[in-house]
């Protein structure tokens, strides 16, 4: 009789655990208005898939790793920046969005808020989803589906030349790797420099706008290693047809007086 | 005595009567001429009394009135803050943008009243902004009237009280509002907004009208033009239709 029970309490633990928990919420992000002179690199909450997940110490720290390392790797382009220019300045930081969590497919991200998170120097927005996988019997390895929204690239250019949103699955490569990439999410930079170049060619800083383009260009090389797919493809074309759209305009403006009025003139193709 | 001399002094205490009786009768004559010509004054001097407490109860009846309207309105207004209060607190706390809406036109259901409240969500986040100009729009077509003036005065603002997206926000929802009155408030900002574009330092002195200078650049001024050419296409087209 107890064997019984006890089996039917277990059972019952176990559909607990593994029931579904993610529900979106896009709570307002308040935080958008600190430093306003800067871009941002949003993160928003994860949204965890079961109650394991969310009761797993390793997948709960992720954010604070995940966190730690954003800010090397921001910190690591301002000093490239520097290094190739001492006058180029990168003005990006984190914002942490508390509660908020949009769903994966991000069907929020209309173009009415695009333009708002554009107006609010947003670049880029990640958001997504961690669960368990067991691995073989030995221990459960993590996963996620992370969302990525480029408000600049969703508001000022057409979808079909540049996809705005990315859905990325990891692991990509592999378990040994899942752990790193996830704590790295190595697109997010790519992704924020698209969206830091779109922005910043529009406010006429045009070596800024070019670097961003360049560096963001080889990010997205870096992920199509990984597994290429059509959208980083027509992105891939976006941000080296801006780049080159980029260099005609410094070209040409009479207030610019940067390196790039050296460059030889290219024959650009599409809109910027 | 004789007989005649009697008659004759009865004869003349008639006439005696006769005569008083003639100057009654002309005294009464003249008491009834002057009834008849009575001025204004006269009446004035009758209804005095009764007048000026007509007026005393009428002007003491006014005074009440208005002291308990004005009561009432206050009461009102308490009333107002203190919906307005919980419905601002599920406004922040909205889960999703189509909360955010539905308790931005809730918010917007007090009319004149909820212009300020909504126009101070428009300073922070995104969801809220959004609902916030919603909730505002919803304002500006019920009563363009009322609303209309103090839209302006988020875009007239000389105290730097607002951010540029907040200003650009307004500008959209007066386009939308039919604030025709609006059309020369919006050409003036226009024609000072693209003097400044040109030049870095006057666009930075242009900046200075908003509460956060160092996001305002040459992109943001941009936005804020072509929503300026939308709005006074939106209101032209009206004044011409």
């Amino acid at each position: 009789m107890n064997r019984r029970w006890l089996c039917r309490f277990g059972i019952a633990v176990a559909c607990v655990a593994s029931a579904p928990l993610v529900r979106a919420e896009l709570t307002n992000c308040a935080g958008l208005n600190a430093h306003p002179a800067d871009y941002k690199v949003v993160l928003d909450d994860f949204s965890f898939t079961t109650l394991a997940a969310q009761n797993d110490t390793d997948l709960s720290a992720l954010k604070d790793r995940l966190q730690f390392n954003l800010n090397g790797q921001i910190e690591s382009l301002k000093a490239a920046a520097r290094r190739l220019d001492v006058n180029l300045q990168v003005p990006l930081r984190l914002v942490f969005c508390a509660g908020r969590k949009p769903s994966i497919s991000g069907n929020e991200f209309t173009a009415a808020l695009a333009e708002r998170l554009s107006d609010e120097r947003v670049v880029v927005e990640m958001w997504g989803t961690l669960d368990l996988a067991s691995g073989g019997g030995q221990m459960p390895l993590p996963r996620a589906t992370i969302g990525y929204a480029i408000p600049p690239v969703q508001h000022y250019v057409n979808e079909t030349e540049a996809p705005p949103l990315h859905l990325v699955a990891y692991p990509k490569t592999g378990g040994a790797q899942s752990v790193e990439e996830l704590e790295n999410l190595p697109e997010l930079v790519a992704f924020a420099l698209v969206g830091l170049g779109t922005k910043a060619t529009r406010a006429n800083r045009y070596d800024l706008a070019v670097w961003s383009f360049t560096r963001a260009q080889a990010g997205i090389v870096d992920a199509q290693l990984a597994g290429t797919n059509a959208d980083l493809d027509a992105l891939l074309a976006y941000i080296i047809r801006a780049a080159c759209n980029t260099r005609a305009s410094a070209r040409v403006d009479q207030n610019y007086s940067g390196p790039l009025k050296l460059v030889p003139a290219q024959t650009c193709t599409g809109t910027p | 005595m004789n007989d005649v001399e009697q008659r004759v002094a009865a004869v003349e205490v008639r006439l005696e009567n006769a005569f008083a009786l003639d100057a009654r009768l002309k005294s009464l004559e003249s008491d009834v001429r002057k009834l008849k010509g009575s001025s204004l004054r006269d009446w004035l001097q009758t209804l005095g009394p009764y007048i000026s407490g007509i007026v005393v109860l009428l002007v003491g009846f006014w005074i009440k009135d208005s002291v308990t309207l004005s009561l009432q309105r206050e009461q009102l207004d308490l009333e107002y803050v203190k919906q307005m209060r919980d419905l601002v607190m599920d406004f922040d706390e909205a889960k999703s943008q189509p909360e955010a809406d539905a308790n931005a036109v809730g918010l917007a259901m007090y009319g004149q009243f909820a212009i300020m409240p909504l126009v101070e969500r428009l300073e922070g986040g995104d969801v809220a902004p959004l609902a916030a100009e919603k909730g505002l729009r919803f304002v500006g077509n019920n009563n363009p009237r009322t609303a209309c003036p103090k839209f302006e005065t988020v875009i007239t603002d000389h105290g730097r009280r607002f951010r540029w997206q907040t200003h650009k926000t307004m500008i959209k929802v007066i386009g939308q509002s039919s604030c025709l009155n609006s059309i020369a408030t919006l050409e003036k900002y226009q024609r000072q907004l693209n003097a400044a574009a040109g030049n870095a330092q006057q666009l930075d002195a242009f900046a200075h009208r908003y509460s956060e200078v160092g996001s305002f650049d040459a992109e943001s001024a941009a936005s804020l033009d072509k929503e300026l050419d939308n709005a006074l296409e939106i209101l032209k087209s009206q004044v011409q239709s």
